[in-house]
């Protein structure tokens, strides 16, 4: 036990931080990428690189004819409609074996786009960034879960175990020994973006009530079935009758959208669904766009198909539009490009925070436990290094892969959208053996072999990423941001400028470390830190 | 005025904020002016003065975007704020040197008031 409140919460921050840091450190990666999913999806699925979305669309001359060509035995086709990142329509239905299918469509003519063959930013990055992609027994959900739980335990005893908080609010001091400046790194990010991160990390909890806290409705609803269902109606809406296996027509759906655009005082609808099409007893169900608030509205309306009269409406009520308030707050699916850029520049600050917080818990115990032959601090620079420059190897990589793998191939039978998988786990787990293999040598020191090596493989990934894009899709820089296409070209340029931060820290990584000067320094970090500038593992 | 604007003017009313907040401090005075604390004006004023920057900023903000967009870009953005100020502090103090020349106590001192 120890002796005071600050020192418990200084374990409490030391260990919590090293546990689950790993973790941590791949769902902000991948949530700061899941800023830009709709911008990666057009990097990697060129064919759906189209011109800005037609103004006036017409879903019954575009979506109607592929859907019932498509999809006519379906029981259900769902279309997305385009939006300012999204230039395409998103066709999906279930197939005969009851899998999703889903195909991209040109909203100007109809087309039907070839195949992505790949899960690119929405289907792989941003379902990561929420549940790992460890689906059985919703492991990855709870994994997350545990991970918001202790970011918000380090937020809380990193502020209490911060002893200058003020006096040391603008300090970074970048000339020290790396112990003290990443210390300083770690309070900045942490300090300054607090609101930011306590915020994303909450609201990501509160997204995912109904899985971390199922049975919420009991107080209010009671217990069983019939009482779940009533809450979820009334919490989230929806309409549902059966089928009548008789033939059945299909009227306009843009008179439909019409109607629905009337009914939400000119919000506009995202999505459209068609009920058992061809059914006597078919519906349409359509609901509303995001583009215009922070609240994820729940708002629906639904259409008889034959008819095309109203059937039901729906609005939350004020408990549920908070809840999704606060969702909307961690999704951003609103249209705010100057929102959007900070929260990304705000979320690769939380990877900085946790990468520092790895680099301040290894130098403060580096020279002891190579004193005392332990190895800890190796396994833990192995796994830091794994975690934060292996994953945005890994990461780099997949798209690497996208740009090489032909359109329709497959290997020992995965498609390619498997593929790319593959080749960011291959690489990510290649990485952390990496980082074993080149350990530091002598212990005292930093493994800079290992991180210098790993900033080199990201540069040349990245710049690799950037040269196959203009080669593969003849979409070159110079031919983007020329012609104004800011989805690629954003990308490219991001890309580059991870090359040049990359080879800038590879350069840094091979100088000769400092030894002189500074073993003050080392003492006053001590000081000024509780219980974590001792080693006491 | 065009929203953009007002928001631009946010930014920089906010980075200014956090710019005074620091030069309040005695080690980024001395770092950013190469004068003694002394020479520099009240620090108190320079304190309130920082953060009533950051509620102008926040005021310009919703008037520019609206409440809920305004409020949710004011808190990221004092975060931005306050991290663009730090490395400015840590890589190019020089910098912000003009700024601190104009906070200078200009007060005249009696003999042995320092």
């Amino acid at each position: 036990m120890e002796t005071t409140f600050r020192n418990s919460m200084a374990w409490l921050h030391t260990w919590a931080g090293v546990v689950i840091g790993s973790v941590l450190f791949a769902i902000f990666w991948m949530g700061t990428l899941s800023v830009f999913d709709r911008e990666i999806d057009r990097w990697m699925m060129p064919m759906t690189r189209l011109a800005a979305p037609v103004a006036s669309l017409s879903l019954d001359a575009t979506v109607r004819p592929v859907a019932e060509r498509l999809a006519a035995k379906a029981p259900q086709w769902g279309v997305l409609l385009p939006t300012e990142r999204v230039p395409t329509l998103r066709l999906s239905w279930r197939d005969d074996k009851d899998r999703t299918v889903t195909r991209y469509l040109d909203p100007a003519t109809g087309a039907v786009l070839p195949e992505a063959g790949s899960h690119a930013g929405t289907g792989f990055i941003f379902p990561f960034h929420y549940r790992l992609h460890l689906k059985w027994m919703d492991l990855g959900y709870w994994l997350v879960g545990l991970a918001a739980m202790a970011m918000l335990v380090l937020l809380v005893s990193g502020v209490v175990i911060h002893k200058k908080i003020f006096a040391e609010f603008f300090l970074f001091r970048p000339r020290k020994r790396l112990q003290r400046s990443s210390l300083d790194l770690h309070n900045l990010t942490g300090v300054i973006a607090l609101p930011f991160h306590f915020v994303i990390t909450l609201s990501g909890l509160i997204i995912f009530i109904g899985i971390y806290f199922p049975q919420a409705h009991v107080g209010a609803y009671g217990i069983g079935q019939e009482a779940k269902d009533q809450y979820r109606l009334e919490a989230r809406g929806g309409y549902q009758r059966e089928k009548t296996n008789t033939p059945g027509t299909l009227a306009s759906l843009d008179a439909m959208v019409n109607h629905a655009e009337r009914e939400w005082a000119g919000g506009r609808p995202r999505f459209v669904r068609v009920w058992h099409p061809g059914d006597a007893n078919s519906y349409v169900e359509m609901r509303r766009s995001y583009a215009r608030d922070i609240t994820m509205n729940r708002d629906q309306v639904y259409f008889d198909a034959s008819t095309g009269g109203m059937l039901y409406r729906f609005e939350a009520a004020p408990v549920m539009t908070v809840q999704r308030f606060i969702s909307g707050l961690h999704f951003i699916q609103f249209e705010h490009w100057t929102l959007r850029w900070l929260y990304f520049l705000a979320g690769l600050s939380g990877c900085v925070m946790i990468a520092t917080g790895f680099l301040f818990w290894l130098e403060a115990r580096r020279v002891q436990h190579a004193k005392k032959g332990l190895t800890g601090v190796r396994v833990v620079e192995a796994l830091a290094i794994g975690s934060v420059t292996g994953i945005v190897i890994a990461t780099l990589a997949f798209f690497v892969a996208n740009r090489l793998l032909p359109l329709g191939s497959s290997f020992a039978g995965e498609d390619r959208a498997a593929l790319e998988m593959w080749v960011f786990y291959l690489i990510w787990l290649a990485t952390f053996g990496h980082a074993a293999w080149r350990r530091a040598d002598p212990p005292t020191q930093p493994a800079r072999r290992a991180w210098r090596e790993q900033c080199m493989a990201i540069a040349v990934l990245a710049l690799a990423a950037v040269l196959l894009n203009g080669v593969t899709t003849g979409d070159h820089l110079f031919k983007t941001l020329t012609r104004g296409y800011w989805p690629v070209a954003g990308m490219d340029m991001l890309l580059l400028l991870g090359t040049g931060v990359a080879l800038w820290c590879s350069w840094r990584l091979s100088r000769p470390p400092a030894t002189a000067k500074t073993a003050a320094s080392a003492r006053q970090v001590s000081r000024d830190t509780v219980g974590e500038g001792t080693p006491d593992a | 005025m065009p929203d953009i604007a007002l928001t631009i003017i946010a930014a920089l009313v906010s980075i200014l904020g956090f710019i005074l907040l620091a030069l309040a401090q005695a080690r980024h005075w001395a770092a950013v002016s190469k004068t003694p604390v002394e020479q520099r004006v009240n620090s108190a004023w320079l304190t309130s003065a920082g953060l009533g920057a950051q509620i102008a900023a926040l005021i310009l903000t919703i008037q520019a975007q609206g409440s809920s967009f305004g409020s949710l870009l004011w808190t990221v953005m004092i975060s931005v704020a306050a991290m663009a100020v730090t490395f400015t502090l840590a890589w190019r103090p020089k910098w912000l040197r003009p700024i601190a020349l104009l906070l200078r106590d200009r007060t005249p001192k009696t003999p042995g008031d320092v």
